[in-house]
């Protein structure tokens, strides 16, 4: 029997406002993910600033339909072109080129999209199952586990998939340093603010967010010159796959959502590994394994499912524990933070309503995306046509207007321009991003927590050991941060940290 | 890639040395048992400190690294630099002319920049998205949008 609180947040998803903003976000999510180069995440904070006048639910209808759909949408340009539109949609290109060379372009789209609403869905249900046990769980948090535990968020993605592990360390210790600007929170002492009364309340993420992701981009795009895609001439039909095939991929899709599930849910490990990952598993134990990379459906669900199965798995730990699993929760994080709300254990408790709305809203998105994609997808072909020189300008005037919507201050255009140049000088310096914007995101809380746990203990460290949870919690942060050092070591002979 | 690291590194001990003058310059409030405000500063100061040390003595004696050639031409300096140029004056001139009348020279300004050379689309691609970003932002979503100080 569903509770009240479930009844009325579904009712509050089925508005006309939330469905309209439901089909946006799908419409936009299916752009951004169709077109090269531009990310889910940049996306993100391009629709961020309009979410402010927006009510808290009709704000994550309109992100999470992007979400979904701009998973989805990388598959596109995948199969058609060759050219993932996200790098989760990579391995796709494998199988999914293969079909659409063959003439079965529609086959292979056909496949990706119920196979993405089949990992989106198998998610969504992990996500409904678990999130409120862990939730539960983690209302026994103090200040103490609270520290640990965003310690750990942040040891486990400055330690991910970098080409340099000390490069990620020192972006993630600078966006900390970052956030050390503006007032302090305990003793209400003005920090590094060099006068400026915009600087009081902290920097602004939201700025911070566009500049570093999209201004790099817009930079590269104009100044080095955007890649040019090449046109897909050829008639695409056939997109509805018969029930028999669908029946004969469901083992694959299981497959595939639950190992994207379970990597969505780790945080830092993100979509890519989880494709990959799910199409080599998928190929071990086909009977075609041999035909898998000349144009097999299973090479195109395998990763399809596991890539929507990462969207709700990431979910989880950013919903019941506060914890980003990748940027686009992140961004996701940083828009719960602007409606007022507070993610992690409380927001299950104080918060019912709208953590169910969430489910229901990404319910909502994936059907969403099931049926806008397979209807539309003639569209989406056509748009992935607008060349760099249209859609580049469009995008940096977005930024300007994003970054100074939230305070109507051309102070933030100010910031955004910064974490953009800053943004684009680690790029070029192979500085990952990613571990700055999670410091941004979790960098408050993290000195929050520490100096509470210090409080109560009365500047006693031990506490932090004393405190089992916490404890467990610092041994997991140490293993995975000192772990992947040694493995690299090993692994290259002494070719990288 | 080496040099370019070192030279990195060198950047990094600079900016720990004056974010340490910064926090020795913070006011201070004693109240019992509680960290003051420098407290996660220093904390932080220590962590970039070790961190740049490790990166300058990595790149400093350890010689089996990649042979790639990272950085920026002087080309793309100018590039960069010239298409910041057109943002700040973009901004600029915001504040004076509002968003409806800078937006399309704006954009029209980065489509030339982008390579763009058919002239209908210089002239109609910039007033439509001005007028598209007007409309979804400000009427649709009550965002405001800059307004200038004369218009």
């Amino acid at each position: 029997m569903m509770s009240d609180v479930a009844l009325a947040a579904l009712a509050d998803v089925l508005r006309l406002p939330n469905l309209i903003a439901s089909m946006m976000g799908v419409f936009f999510g299916l752009f951004i993910g169709a077109s090269p180069g531009l990310t889910i995440s940049l996306g993100m904070v391009l629709l961020l600033p309009l979410t402010f006048t927006l009510a808290p639910v009709t704000s994550f209808c309109l992100l999470l339909g992007l979400y979904a759909a701009g998973m989805t949408g990388g598959s596109i340009s995948a199969i058609l072109l060759n050219i993932p539109g996200t790098p989760s949609a990579s391995a796709t290109a494998i199988d999914g080129h293969e079909m659409a060379k063959k003439g079965r372009a529609g086959e292979a789209i056909g496949t990706a999209v119920i196979s993405s609403f089949f990992g989106g869905m198998f998610s969504l249900g992990c996500l409904v199952l678990i999130a409120p046990a862990i939730a539960k769980f983690a209302l026994r948090f103090g200040a103490p586990e609270l520290f640990a535990l965003v310690l750990l968020g942040l040891t486990l993605i400055c330690g991910f998939g970098q080409r340099s592990i000390i490069k990620g360390l020192i972006s993630g210790v600078i966006g900390l340093i970052i956030m050390t600007v503006g007032l302090d929170n305990l003793m209400g002492i003005p920090r590094f603010t060099f006068g400026y009364v915009e600087l009081q309340a902290g920097v602004s993420f939201l700025p911070a967010l566009i500049g570093l992701f999209a201004i790099p981009q817009i930079l590269e795009g104009i100044v080095i010159g955007a890649q040019v895609i090449p046109k897909y001439e050829a008639k695409i039909s056939g997109l509805l796959p018969r029930f028999k095939d669908i029946r004969q991929l469901f083992k694959t899709m299981v497959l595939g959502a639950s190992i994207g599930t379970g990597i969505g849910a780790i945080p830092g490990a993100g979509g890519p590994i989880a494709v990959f990952l799910s199409y080599d598993y998928a190929k071990r134990i086909s009977k075609n394994r041999t035909l898998f990379g000349t144009g097999l459906a299973e090479g195109v669900a395998a990763p399809e499912s596991a890539n929507n199965g990462v969207a709700g798995g990431a979910m989880i730990p950013m919903l019941t524990l506060g914890i980003p699993g990748d940027p686009i929760t992140a961004i996701l994080l940083g828009a719960l933070m602007i409606q007022g709300l507070t993610p992690g254990p409380l927001l299950f408790q104080a918060n019912a309503q709208f953590v169910y709305s969430v489910f229901w809203a990404f319910l909502v998105a994936n059907f969403m995306m099931l049926f806008l994609t397979l209807s539309t997808v003639k569209i989406w072909v056509r748009l992935l046509q607008v060349p760099a020189r249209i859609l580049l300008p469009i995008i940096a005037i977005l930024c300007v207007v994003g970054s100074y919507a939230l305070h109507n201050t051309f102070f933030d255009t100010g910031i955004m321009l910064f974490f953009g140049l800053l943004g684009y000088f680690m790029r070029k310096y192979e500085f990952p991003v990613v571990p700055m914007l999670l410091a941004i995101i979790l960098g408050p809380a993290l000195e929050e927590h520490l100096r509470m746990s210090l409080i109560i203990s009365q500047g006693d460290p031990s506490i932090f050991i004393k405190h089992p949870i916490s404890l467990v919690f610092i041994i997991i942060a140490l293993i995975t941060f000192i772990g992947p050092l040694i493995g690299r070591v090993r692994v290259s002979g002494g070719e990288e940290e | 890639m080496r040099r370019t690291n070192i030279f990195i590194s060198i950047i990094l001990f600079a900016f720990t040395g004056y974010y340490a003058y910064l926090i020795t310059k913070l006011p201070t409030r004693n109240i019992p048992h509680t960290l003051g405000a420098d407290f996660m500063p220093w904390v932080l100061t220590v962590c970039l400190l070790l961190l740049s040390s490790l990166l300058f003595l990595k790149s400093l004696f350890y010689r089996r690294q990649e042979k790639r050639a990272v950085g920026i031409s002087l080309k793309e300096v100018a590039g960069i630099l010239s298409l910041l140029a057109i943002i700040v004056a973009y901004i600029t001139a915001m504040i004076y002319f509002g968003y409806v009348f800078i937006t399309p020279l704006f954009m029209a300004a980065m489509m030339l920049m982008s390579g763009s050379k058919k002239l209908k689309e210089i002239i109609f691609f910039p007033i439509g998205i001005t007028l598209a970003v007007y409309i979804f932002f400000y009427r649709f979503f009550n965002v405001l949008l800059p307004g200038g100080k004369i218009f």
